[in-house]
């Protein structure tokens, strides 16, 4: 493991090209799928702010004498379900889920994961060593099953699946960003920087920090992705989020057990997943490819 | 060389000796299973005794010291609700998950390595261009919701395949077709882009200039020159294929590691927790370090570090 | 990447295209007769009239009897060993299997006199000294029987004759012939002396009217029949209990032939059953029953009767029935189903929400002021989670307010054993034919089960359990149950209606306690 990220150490962080605003979409317009996936987070994000708003029902309205109605009838677009809530509203409402868990356990684990992935590339040391031989411990591991049994021992729930994703997903923050440090160190400006007596906290903050953003947001949007479908396989196991709250994985859960009667419970959740991952993971691959083509994970 | 091997090899003891020990504590954290295994109606003064007999009532730590001491010699304790040796429920188990992972590597590599080098050499083709998106969509779809679409085509609608179990070549296409896709899509993916950093090289360059037929220019010089990189890829992949075959295993009902980790999640049955976890670790680590042995092997200079 | 947005979205309409399509092109009518099935080896199988296989949730946690509290355990292991006494499929009575009979000498012994010429699977001998030795089984520590708790009021068990065994009991104990009938199976004590208890729970010996065969952990149990079982040789010679967790999958594989029966098929898939040419659905009424519980232990408007009658009014059961359940369940009333020995009719406070209100504001409640948690677990009974989120819209309905909180099994239960549940939870409770068991460990303070405790009531069960006079039992009994009901202990709901999804030319009649007797069964 550690001898992949160094590397690296070869890499510099002077391939990168910086990106603003208004570059930013120029950029984006220029590349179709880059903007589609962006367009399907947008719409994602606008579903997941307004969703009770947009919703056509109330999502956790119950109606027992129109339960599972094939999609197009009586007004329901994608149907019903065991319990005679509307299927759409249900997928609309349930995108939250999803958006939260994508974004909070990214920030949550990038954040750890960096501070993790600095200390060790700056001081370097024995606690390089003690945090890079815990990074290890927990590579020992498949990602989706330490975040299963995680998630098993901490309990069901929004909050605590989000901990169990940080705690499976800070490893690979911090394995990259130390890399990241440790060849931004190297650096001639930085030697120069230490030879002349400059702060530390002035160098990790005006030197190392800024050249941090980049490969911390390409990483960032390549994991969402990731969450997203793990938060969706733990709910369908049963340890995730769990019902009434509509969450597409626990859709697809209360759905399976009705796959021969009614097909369209298992579709349509499914399909909201595929369709937020490939968009996640469309803007993600056009964010490296612009940003820093030679990036790594 | 040798000296790397033994370092990493005392890397991997340190790694599985930690791994299980944060797992015994976060476990132990989760609460008592004694109760889940008594009938309803037992007392609380029995069990009370029944967490005598277990061991559960004793101080953490001196929980830890013991299983500490047994699993060093191999000893991971009795399944608490059968009263069998944990580790060997475990070892049980594994071909099967083997059986899959493999099996789903074999698919893998069947249909990926010659796709990506056909869409490099094709480059920018429609076959080109259609590969390429598959394999987008294909990291995108989650592979519980891919096994049952693949359940209701197959098994329900068709009648074609049994939907789940083990036992023979039949039961094992559903579950390995589903695990293979994710790694299909990446391996493809990962092939292709390998391929056409070899054919931008200056003698693959060269060869072509020189009048070489490209079709065996692409089998003979650029496959060969990019199967290390692939190789070391699917090693490090192999992992994540072990892990996803846990998702699959469910789905499909596959008697391997994986179920019987998650039932016994779900039951509470720590030993046999505490022993998967041993042999996941332990497989997953040795697996890596043959994936660095390999990648130290083809980048000589990364040794001396 | 530009050039490949377009193949994207056509790959991605063709998913979504084939996936409704799929969907509408549904139950072709699959006309595949049983006989010529392809099995899951893929070869064609001539005749299956011999043999059958059987769906199962889960694996037997172990093959030896009188060790793992299971229903997936007990109900394979079954097949393999004998009980001394068994009940009627149909009423639940009690009736003489491997026994002969059975007398209470005293308050503190019991004698069983047992049957002879019944041989093992290894040809040693059943007699009463095998008794002894399964009890004993049961009570010694080292072999780690979660049956024991239930058995500790057994000091001492005698062998008498070749076919008479006493036990004596240290404190009366009419409940003991409940426990021989739910818990003892028999064991071959030579067997279990010669290879040890690790090996028997691998390749087990008993009476019963199948052999051992094969096992595969997770995967499958493979009987085949024993023609010298002492009933009579099975009409079903080879069975198989295959292990499919899902149920999806496992109404798959009936569907598809690959397995001829099995148990708790979902209220709302009996239709695609029903459909099915092969496939018929075989229904009884279970000794299970579910409940909600209303919890007096926590602390919150339901420690008040009033409140509780309220509630009771508030719930309609017979809409829960029908519009959840699809009408397979059997309404309850009171504490006991009419399964139970000793049942009584009680009040029916069928439902009324104008009454409830009116009681509401009497405990000094406004219906809007009140709002209750409502745990449930979820797939644990029929249709478990959607029967909490029902009863919670019916209460919106004049105006409580309820949260459902949904837990995965293992932790419900944990929250119900340490007391940590809130106002209501739902539960399941059986195999309940006896009211010992189920007045005594629901509604005792010691009980966490119920949630309800009341002083008064409790002295009444405890006397109640030590009689052994059955009409002055009877009488007992009946008084308890309509003080329970009085007091709206809980909510009771129904009793579950177990639903097999079975082939049709399978000979099936399912049984009240649950289990699944191949011995009971032929194709026609």
């Amino acid at each position: 493991m550690t001898t992949k990220s160094e590397v690296n150490v070869v890499k510099g962080s002077t391939r990168r090209k910086s990106l603003r605003i208004t570059n930013f979409f120029k950029k984006l317009l220029g590349n179709w799928s880059g903007f589609v996936g962006f367009v399907i987070i947008f719409l994602l994000i606008i579903i997941s702010i307004f969703g009770k708003q947009i919703a056509p029902y109330d999502p956790m309205y119950t109606d027992f004498t129109k339960k599972l109605l094939p999609p197009l009838t009586e007004g329901h677009l994608l149907g019903t379900d065991q319990l005679g809530r509307d299927v759409l509203s249900r997928i609309i409402v349930g995108a939250r889920v999803s958006v939260i868990i994508g974004l909070v356990t990214v920030l949550v684990a990038g954040t750890f994961g960096t501070i993790v992935g600095i200390i060790s590339g700056y001081f370097r040391g024995w606690i390089d060593v003690v945090l890079m031989r815990i990074v290890d411990v927990q590579l020992s591991f498949p990602f989706i099953l330490l975040v299963l049994v995680v998630s098993a021992i901490t309990g069901t729930g929004l909050r605590n699946i989000i901990i169990s994703l940080a705690i499976g997903g800070w490893v690979i923050f911090a394995r990259v960003i130390r890399s990241e440090v440790l060849a931004i160190r190297e650096k001639e400006f930085i030697t120069a920087c230490v030879a002349t007596g400059v702060k530390r906290s002035h160098i990790l903050f005006k030197h190392i920090l800024p050249n941090l953003i980049t490969p911390i947001i390409i990483l960032g949007s390549l994991q969402i992705a990731t969450y997203i479908i793990a938060e969706a396989s733990i709910s369908f196991l049963g340890f995730g989020v769990q019902p009434p709250a509509p969450a597409w994985g626990n859709m697809l859960s209360e759905g399976k057990d009705y796959i021969f009667s009614s097909w369209w419970l298992i579709t349509f959740p499914g399909i909201a997943i595929l369709i937020t991952a490939l968009g996640v993971n469309l803007f993600g691959d056009w964010l490296r490819d612009t940003l820093d083509p030679e990036f790594v994970e | 060389m040798l000296d790397f091997v033994v370092k990493r090899s005392l890397q991997v003891i340190i790694v599985v000796f930690l791994a299980l020990t944060a797992v015994f504590f976060l476990i132990r954290l989760s609460g008592d299973p004694t109760a889940l295994f008594l009938p309803p109606d037992t007392s609380r003064e029995q069990i009370e005794e029944y967490r005598e007999i277990l061991g559960f009532n004793r101080p953490l730590y001196v929980q830890y010291g013991e299983f500490v001491g047994n699993a060093i010699q191999g000893d991971f304790g009795q399944s608490l609700r059968s009263g069998e040796s944990a580790l060997g429920l475990v070892l049980a188990r594994l071909p099967a998950t083997f059986q899959l992972a493999f099996s789903a590597l074999f698919i893998s590599l069947l249909i990926s390595i010659p796709l990506g080098v056909l869409a490099a050499y094709k480059r920018n083709s429609i076959f080109d261009r259609i590969a390429v998106a598959a394999t987008v969509v294909g990291q995108a779809i989650p592979s519980f919701w891919l096994g049952l679409l693949l359940i209701y085509t197959f098994a329900v609608s068709f009648s074609l395949l049994p939907s789940s179990g083990g036992g023979s070549i039949v039961h094992l296409i559903l579950p390995s077709v589903t695990l293979a896709t994710y790694s299909i899509a990446r391996f493809t993916r990962f092939t292709r882009s390998t391929m056409l950093d070899v054919l931008r090289k200056d003698y693959i360059r060269t060869a072509k200039a020189s009048g070489a037929p490209t079709g065996s220019l692409v089998l003979k010089y650029a496959l060969k020159n990019s199967l290390i990189p692939i190789i070391t890829l699917v090693a490090l992949d192999l992992g994540t294929l072990l892990g996803g075959a846990v998702v699959v295993e469910m789905v499909f009902a596959w008697p391997g590691v994986g179920r019987l980790l998650l039932q016994s999640l779900l039951n509470r049955d720590f030993p046999i927790v505490l022993a998967g976890v041993f042999i996941i670790a332990f497989i997953y680590s040795i697996v890596n370090f043959i994936a660095d042995i390999l990648y130290a092997y083809v980048n000589p200079q990364i040794r001396v570090k | 990447m530009k050039k490949y947005v377009l193949p994207i979205f056509l790959l991605v309409v063709l998913f979504i295209l084939t996936a409704c399509t799929e969907g509408t092109s549904e139950q072709p009518g699959k006309s595949n007769n049983t006989d010529s099935t392809t099995n899951s080896s893929g070869n064609k199988v001539e005749s299956k009239k011999d043999s059958i296989v059987i769906g199962f949730e889960a694996d037997a946690g172990t093959l030896i009897a009188n060790t793992d509290v299971n229903y997936a355990t007990d109900a394979q292991i079954r097949n393999i060993y004998d009980p001394l006494i068994t009940r009627d499929s149909k009423t639940g009575k009690y009736i003489p299997f491997l026994a002969e009979s059975w007398e209470s000498l005293d308050e503190l012994t019991w004698r069983i006199t047992v049957k002879e010429g019944v041989k093992f699977h290894n040809g040693a001998d059943f007699n009463a000294e095998s008794v002894k030795f399964s009890i004993d089984y049961i009570l010694d520590e080292n072999n780690g029987s979660f049956y024991r708790s239930r058995w500790a009021n057994i000091s001492e068990v005698e062998v008498i004759s070749p076919t008479e065994v006493e036990i004596r009991t240290s404190v009366p104990f009419p409940g003991l012939i409940e426990r021989i009938t739910g818990d003892l199976l028999i064991l071959e004590p030579g067997y279990v002396a010669e290879v040890g208890k690790d090996e028997a729970a691998k390749k087990p010996v008993g009476t019963g009217p199948y052999k051992f065969v094969e096992w595969s952990r997770d995967n499958y149990l493979k009987l085949e029949a024993f023609e010298e079982y002492w009933n009579g040789a099975p009409s079903i010679k080879q069975v198989e209990f295959r292990y499919i967790p899902e149920f999806s999958s496992r109404l798959s594989a009936f569907l598809s032939g690959e397995i001829d029966l099995f148990k708790n098929i979902p209220v709302d898939s009996v239709q695609s059953v029903e459909a099915d040419a092969n496939s018929k659905i075989a229904e009884v009424s279970s000794s299970r029953i579910n409940y909600l519980a209303l919890n007096t232990h926590y602390k919150g408007p339901l420690q008040d009767e009033k409140v509780r009658l309220a509630i009771n009014y508030a719930v309609d059961v017979d809409e829960l029935i029908s519009a959840i359940l699809n009408g397979h369940a059997t309404k309850m009333t009171g504490p006991l189903s009419k399964i139970n020995s000793n049942y009584t009719e009680t009040t029916d406070y069928s439902y009324d929400a104008d009454k409830a209100i009116a009681l509401l504001k009497e405990a000094g409640y406004a219906p809007e002021d009140i709002t209750l948690t409502l745990d449930t677990p979820n797939g644990r009974y029929p249709m478990d989670a959607q029967v909490a989120q029902a009863i919670a819209a019916q209460l919106q309905r004049i105006g409580i307010k309820v949260n459902v909180q949904v837990n995965e099994w293992g932790t419900h239960l944990e929250k119900i054993r340490n007391r940590e549940m809130k106002d209501m939870y739902i539960l399941g409770w059986g195999p309940a034919f006896e009211p010992d068991s189920t007045i005594f460990d629901l509604f005792t303070q010691n009980a966490p089960y119920s949630g309800f405790y009341d002083e008064a009531i409790e002295k009444e069960i405890v006397e109640a359990t030590k009689i052994f006079d059955n009409a002055k039992r009877k009488e007992a009994y009946n008084k308890i149950q309509h003080l329970l009901v009085d007091t709206a202990a809980w909510v009771p709901l129904w009793q579950q209606g177990d639903l097999y999804a079975v082939r049709k030319d399978l000979k099936f009649e399912p049984r009240v306690d649950e289990e699944i007797k191949v011995f009971e069964m032929s194709w026609e």
